[in-house]
């Protein structure tokens, strides 16, 4: 479990620096772009690729985001049940949370092998969707690996007490 | 089942996950997905899953939520919030509660390089809270000032709620934008008229700081150059048609970027710490969004929203009557609920009915944050005044709260006026032409 926890903590960091380096290439394309309009003329087809940085910068955020209890959740009433409560509920939306993520993981390589079958491209840059599609089913993936080890936590405060 | 059934069944399901601390954006996916299968098939529920998480993280008008919010870390961790407090500090700092009523100018400046309630809260209470001890303001009123007037932040331009609220509704950033600056600005007033009463009657809670001279007030007027030159780029390029919004992001956060680096303010672990809340802040509104959206398909499928307008709509009561209660509805939930995830859950269900009754969809834009600025200091959730907690750790969280009420009073005179003069908000639009 600890090797595990250590295997996907350093994989979500390693992914969130991607999505870092994500933003300042959004921010020189976007820039880039305003100036070389001005001066000369405009990149082909920025707005697609601006779309294309903003999927892997999310794709590759999410797990870390979730990792660092990033993601909104209401604290109201869980907090104040005793740890064996906490433990059950956790394992429940768990196993939930790991449900509807796997599902998103698959419908996104489904959709991935479809736009590479049909050979579909972005309208104006001429850029394959499919490999940045692959890109959210693996950090959907990754977000599944982070949901796993609060589910074990939460079964191991379940048998625990 | 009728489909209201379903669509009731699927809003407790909802409620009941959320109070599990399941977080918000799972649960939306979940629950509108199964609501989703349940009332087409199985095959359409899987694929628009993977379509919406698609065209969601890769939506063009998407991106311009982590340029703003890279333009507003930036403006966090290289102190901007710091020099303007510093001006305000200077011009208003003598008056009967002086110092919170600096604070109150200084965040609404700080709402101009920056679009989120937490950042706004967490770098001016940084600032303005050691300078209101030092003069022994009474501690509620200093920690409520700055956890309300934080808010602020997503009322002036650039505003993460306008963006979603944008996204959501299909309508122009640009002229949301322009249309909270006014409003903005009327709330920052009400918020320093609360104080200034407040300070009035009971003149020990905020005592007047020393009085600057002349000179030294307009020598610290350099600390606002920098925030309304970003404002200006911003602004100007999206009223006059430069830039999309995003490009206006881009060009905001590139502006912030060299006055750091002029400055010498943004030291390298400061820039990887702006780097690295950008990225945690967008994925996790890009997800709430995307949790949204499928949830939205599902309640579009049950025709809830569109039924519920045409039976509200239906009433011989004023609208205004109808938007009090609807407002009064969102005070209530923003006690329970972040306000991210209540206004991407909610308005997809009441904006067919806000146009049914006859209400501007940008004017609602406004009313929607000012809910949501509501929601951000209501117990017991109000997570602007989690943050403050964490900066002034030493004041009990129900001394907080306790001072909020004045503040939150303002918040609905300033909803009420906008209800009465709906041009406050509308006026700006009018002059953006993207």
């Amino acid at each position: 479990m600890v090797f595990f926890e250590r295997m996907v903590r350093s994989l979500s960091q390693i992914c969130d620096w991607i999505a870092q380096a994500a933003v300042v290439a959004m921010l020189s394309l976007v820039v880039g772009n305003i100036l070389l309009r001005i001066v000369w003329k405009p990149i082909l087809g920025t707005y697609d690729i601006a779309g294309f940085i903003g999927a892997i910068l999310i794709g590759f955020a999410i797990a870390y985001c979730a990792l660092e209890k990033g993601h909104i959740q209401v604290e109201l009433l869980v907090a104040r049940l005793p740890g064996r409560a906490q433990g059950i509920i956790g394992s429940i939306t768990g196993i939930l949370s790991m449900g509807i993520f796997s599902l998103v993981t698959w419908q996104c390589i489904v959709l991935a092998n479809d736009m590479r079958r049909v050979g579909e491209v972005s309208m104006s840059a001429h850029i394959s969707f499919y490999p940045y599609i692959y890109g959210i089913a693996f950090g959907c993936g990754l977000l599944c690996m982070v949901i796993l080890i609060d589910l074990i936590k939460s079964l191991v405060k379940v048998i625990k007490g | 089942m009728s489909p209201g059934t379903i669509a009731t069944i699927g809003i407790l399901l909802l409620i009941f996950l959320f109070l599990l601390r399941m977080p918000v954006a799972y649960v939306m996916a979940l629950i509108g997905f199964f609501g989703f299968a349940y009332m087409t098939s199985v095959q359409g529920a899987l694929s628009i899953l993977g379509k919406d998480f698609w065209v969601m993280f890769s939506s063009y008008s998407l991106t311009v939520i982590p340029m703003f919010v890279f333009m507003g870390t930036i403006a966090f961790y290289s102190g901007m919030g710091g020099r303007l407090y510093h001006v305000a500090y200077r011009f208003l700092g003598h008056l009967p509660g002086g110092l919170a009523i600096a604070t109150c100018y200084a965040c609404a400046a700080f709402g101009a390089c920056c679009g989120s309630t937490n950042a706004g809260a967490a770098a001016m209470g940084k600032v303005t809270l050691p300078e209101m001890r030092k003069y022994n303001y009474d501690s509620s009123l200093a920690t409520a000032c700055v956890a309300s007037a934080g808010s602020l932040a997503i009322l002036i331009p650039p505003s993460t709620i306008f963006i979603i609220y944008g996204v959501l509704v299909e309508e122009s950033i640009g002229k949301l934008f322009a249309a909270g600056i006014l409003p903005g600005i009327l709330l920052a007033t009400l918020f320093a008229l609360v104080v200034y009463i407040i300070c009035r009657q009971n003149p020990k809670l905020g005592p007047p700081g020393p009085k600057f001279p002349w000179k030294e007030r307009v020598a610290s007027l350099s600390g606002v150059v920098e925030m309304l030159a970003l404002f200006l780029l911003v602004m100007g390029g999206l009223f006059v048609g430069w830039f999309t919004p995003t490009e206006a992001g881009a060009a905001g956060a590139a502006g912030a970027l060299i006055i750091a680096l002029l400055r010498r303010t943004l030291s390298w672990q400061g820039f990887l710490d702006s780097l690295a809340d950008t990225t945690r802040i967008s994925a996790m509104v890009f997800i709430i969004v995307t949790g949204a959206t499928i949830f939205g398909h599902f309640m579009a499928v049950t025709r809830v929203p569109f039924d519920l307008s045409e039976w509200v709509g239906g009433l011989e009561v004023s609208p205004n009557v109808i938007m009090g209660f609807i407002i009064f509805g969102y005070l209530i939930a923003g006690c329970f609920m972040d306000s991210l995830a209540m206004v991407t859950l909610t308005v997809p269900v009441l904006y067919p009915l806000i146009l049914k009754l006859g209400f501007d969809s940008i004017w609602f834009g406004v009313i929607i944050v000012l809910v949501a600025e509501m929601g951000v200091i209501t117990p017991p959730v109000g997570i602007n005044v989690y943050v403050i907690k964490g900066v002034a750790q030493d004041v009990p969280l129900e001394t907080i709260f306790r001072g909020i009420l004045p503040f939150l009073i303002a918040l609905i005179v300033c909803a009420a006026i906008l209800i009465a003069f709906p041009e406050i908000a509308l006026f700006l639009p009018r002059f953006i032409t993207k």
